[in-house]
């Protein structure tokens, strides 16, 4: 068997070592690292810029920031954090996970795979760039809605170079997702039939389906975005025949996939790490293989839910609200399945299974809040609110944040071969779910009085609230330090894992868990079976 | 047990009602705390029943997510886990409840979107509501009257419509206290229509449109009917003596709009309103 991993080692050549190793390589495992390091780097930065924001709005009267650097920094908070953290992590645990998972050697396009990671840099290079033009980054929100991003209101660079950062990323994520897909059809280890995927992949393929479908769409509605501001042409402008409600149609047909595209591989996850500390298996695996493909499906027949004041007719607005709260019901599949998944089980309180609880907790609210919006009389009283900024931050940083840290808890040690210290992760734990409720919780409030979001400054009576949310802030700061700090501790202690270090393969085999932490270049010496 | 649960929820329902209308100063008005209109009072009643019927729902799941974590925690005496994994009726029954519960709730609220999309029959006023960066500016078409940057101002218990249009990018009218909010966008007419109590309402643009987008806000005021029509008489003559100049805010304002639509687009407003007067 050594002679054997020997040839393999001969087949996947080293051509470098160290840096330009990295810079170089094709290997899945390599750029799934890349992925998770560039989204914490812009994390901490999108991050920072939350931080900013948080500031400025302690006190309506300090005007820290211009209400044009405002309009910047929010934009550009939801920008890295959508495109640069959230899909770049999620694609980051893909990339390391779905091939050794399903027992294959590496991704179907490992140089496609590679090209896909690396545009990531010019986008975020521009991104970063747009701050420093004339006119500053673009402040037109990350919907970036025309005729405000229109060259006559929205003059400077930092607009083109958001569109074509957006544009770049699109094609990475493209370009990503036909990889996946094609991975999980064609290179499945033998026995591996579709109803034993494991569900992260399902997860992922029903994501790279959505990704697929729905980026395109936004690239195309940037690219009439860019054409109107420099080509005079009229997609959306009404003096040409155009409507700038065809963009927002274009732009959520995306925006709502989007929202699934960043939190399914995170439901993904949690099937997982459930499981393996409850010490007993998912429950209803096809229940939540079909309910992965019923989001993946009625996702994309929702998006006007996001524009039921922007004047589309009531009959619209029946079918959209109707499709909307159909979607909980897949939703709401999956968390009774993870609950009963627990039910009889022997739990171990590991930081996973601590950050899939609290996740739990917070996506339920979440969908509570969602559930509501898609009621229209209810939507119009909160419609782009603080009650909307509560809603979705449940769902992205309770939802899929939150299964980021369980997920990162539960594989860093298959990916470095080190244990990350527990006790830093249940101080991480408990000072990231107490800041991130403490932040989000009284935002609905503020919605709910009618404070409106994207304001640089509010009226008095919003002032308490708005200043205990901002001390929130430095507890969310403190997690995400803690969390940081253990992970470059971790990487100093030696490699001692093991090949499962929670037993995994004890409750429901997982083909990752049977090679060595870290995998070697070629994963598995010889394609495991799946009976 | 059903009463005492319904119970419990109206009693949760109250006191957060109350908590909010306490957190609140006596200036803002929203249609949970303070409903001023008959639309608000309705889209409110309809918010309530649709977080009443799902509650049950989130309950559930919190309460069994607490206890399977006390229940089932590993107390090192060796238990083993189960090992069920699925079970069909169950995820039936977890799959047609929900579904069935939802579209109780979306079929509930459509007579209320209805209402708030059709129920302004026989307006008794009519107002073009055109939104710039970075103010509103109001039109009377009835009675000659275009303010700007000013307070609109209605008469109480009887509908008024708004037609809704921008001369520059999409802004959104949002007044929380009369429960309604429609954007204004750039070659479109929208539409929406209230009937309020008197009182004062505050509101502001809820449709990120630049810089100051923060301070574009808006005022309300809802007179009763005698001082509503002192009010318009003032404002007419007002209109009449001066022309088009006699407000310097509104001159330059009052232009605009024929500039953003397309050539051959009427002004619908005008054309759609002028006549329609009681």
């Amino acid at each position: 068997m050594s002679a054997h991993a020997a040839t393999l080692g001969e087949v996947h050549p080293r051509q470098y070592h160290g840096l330009l190793d990295w810079l170089t390589t094709t290997d899945h495992k390599k750029i799934g690292l890349m992925y998770i390091v560039f989204s914490l780097v812009n994390g901490w930065l999108g991050g920072s810029l939350a931080g900013m924001i948080r500031l400025n709005l302690y006190n309506p009267n300090w005007h820290i920031v211009t209400p044009e650097l405002y309009n910047q920094l929010m934009t550009m908070h939801a920008t890295i954090m959508i495109f640069l953290t959230l899909m770049t992590a999620f694609s980051g645990f893909g990339n390391y996970l779905v091939p050794l998972m399903i027992g294959a050697r590496d991704m179907a396009f490992p140089k496609l795979n590679a090209f896909a990671f690396w545009l990531l840099f010019p986008a975020a290079f521009m991104l970063y760039g747009s701050f420093f033009v004339v006119g500053g980054a673009a402040g037109g929100g990350w919907w970036s809605y025309p005729p405000l991003s229109t060259a006559q209101f929205s003059a400077g660079h930092g607009e083109d170079l958001w569109i074509l950062a957006v544009i770049l990323l699109g094609i990475s994520s493209i370009m990503g997702a036909i990889n996946f897909l094609v991975t999980v059809i064609d290179m499945r280890a033998p026995g591996m039939s579709w109803t034993k995927v494991p569900l992260f992949v399902w997860s992922w393929v029903v994501t790279a389906w959505m990704l697929v479908l729905a980026v395109p769409v936004l690239s195309g509605a940037m690219f009439m975005l860019l054409s109107d501001r420099w080509l005079s042409t009229g997609f959306y402008r009404p003096a040409l025949g155009g409507d700038p409600l065809l963009y927002q149609h274009l732009f959520w047909f995306f925006g709502h996939p989007e929202v699934y595209i960043m939190i399914l591989p995170g439901f993904g996850m949690v099937s997982h790490i459930i499981p393996a500390m409850a010490r007993k298996k998912i429950f209803g695996y096809k229940g939540m293989m079909v309910a992965l493909w019923a989001i993946g499906v009625i996702g994309f027949m929702v998006w006007a839910h996001h524009m039921f004041t922007a004047g589309i007719s009531a009959q619209a607005r029946v079918w959209f609200s109707m499709a909307s709260m159909a979607i909980s019901v897949p939703t709401g599949v999956k968390i009774y399945s993870w609950l009963a998944s627990i039910w009889g089980g022997v739990i171990r309180f590991t930081t996973s299974m601590k950050f899939a609880l609290g996740f739990i907790f917070t996506f339920v609210l979440g969908g509570l809040s969602g559930l509501l919006l898609a009621v229209v009389p209810f939507d119009i009283q909160v419609h782009n609110t603080y009650f909307v900024v509560a809603h979705f931050h449940y769902v992205l940083v309770g939802g899929s944040v939150m299964t980021l840290f369980a997920g990162t808890y539960y594989w860093f040690p298959k990916m470095t071969g080190r244990m990350l210290s527990e006790k830093l992760g249940s101080w991480v734990f408990w000072l990231f779910f107490i800041g991130m409720n403490w932040v989000f919780m009284p935002m609905h409030i503020l919605g709910i009085e009618g404070m409106s979001r994207r304001i640089a400054s509010y009226r008095p009576e919003f002032q308490p609230l708005n200043q205990f949310i901002s001390l929130g802030f430095p507890f969310m700061l403190l997690a995400g330090l803690l969390f940081t700090y253990s992970i470059v501790a971790a990487l100093r202690r030696p490699a001692d894992a093991g090949n499962d270090p929670w037993e995994s393969n004890q409750i429901e085999r997982s083909l990752e868990w049977e090679t060595s932490s870290p995998p070697p270049a070629y994963n598995f010496a010889e394609i495991p079976e799946v009976r | 047990m059903n009463s005492a649960f319904v119970s419990a929820l109206l009693w949760l329902q109250q006191s957060a009602r109350q908590a909010l209308a306490q957190g609140l100063q006596a200036n803002t008005r929203t249609a949970f705390t303070a409903p001023g209109s008959t639309v608000a009072r309705a889209a409110a009643a309809e918010s309530w029943h649709a977080f009443l019927m799902v509650m049950p729902f989130i309950l559930i799941a919190f309460v069994l997510l607490v206890y399977v974590m006390f229940k089932f925690r590993d107390k090192g005496d060796g238990r083993q886990p189960a090992t069920f994994h699925e079970n069909n009726p169950l995820e039936l029954l977890w799959t047609v409840i929900p579904a069935i519960v939802v579209t109780l709730v979306a079929l509930h609220s459509f007579p209320v979107l209805h209402f708030m999309e059709y129920g302004g029959n026989h307006p008794a006023l009519n107002v073009d509501v055109v939104g710039h960066q970075f103010f509103w500016e109001y039109k009377y078409p009835a009675y000659g009257i275009d303010i700007s940057n000013d307070t609109l101002v209605v008469p109480a218990h009887q509908v008024v419509d708004l037609d809704l249009t921008s001369v520059d990018v999409i802004h959104g009218f949002f007044v929380p206290g009369l429960g309604i909010q429609m954007d204004a966008l750039p070659g479109r007419l929208t539409n929406l229509w209230f009937k309020a109590d008197p009182g004062v309402y505050k509101g502001q643009c809820d449709q990120l449109c630049g810089a100051n987008h923060s301070q574009m806000l808006i005022d309300v005021q809802v007179l009763p009917d005698d001082q509503f029509q002192a009010w318009l008489q003032a404002h007419r003559s007002q209109a009449g003596a001066g022309a088009p100049a006699a407000s310097p805010a509104a001159a330059p304002a009052a232009a605009a709009p024929t500039m953003a639509m397309p050539a051959g687009m009427k002004m619908a407003p005008a054309a759609k309103k002028g006549g329609t007067q009681q």
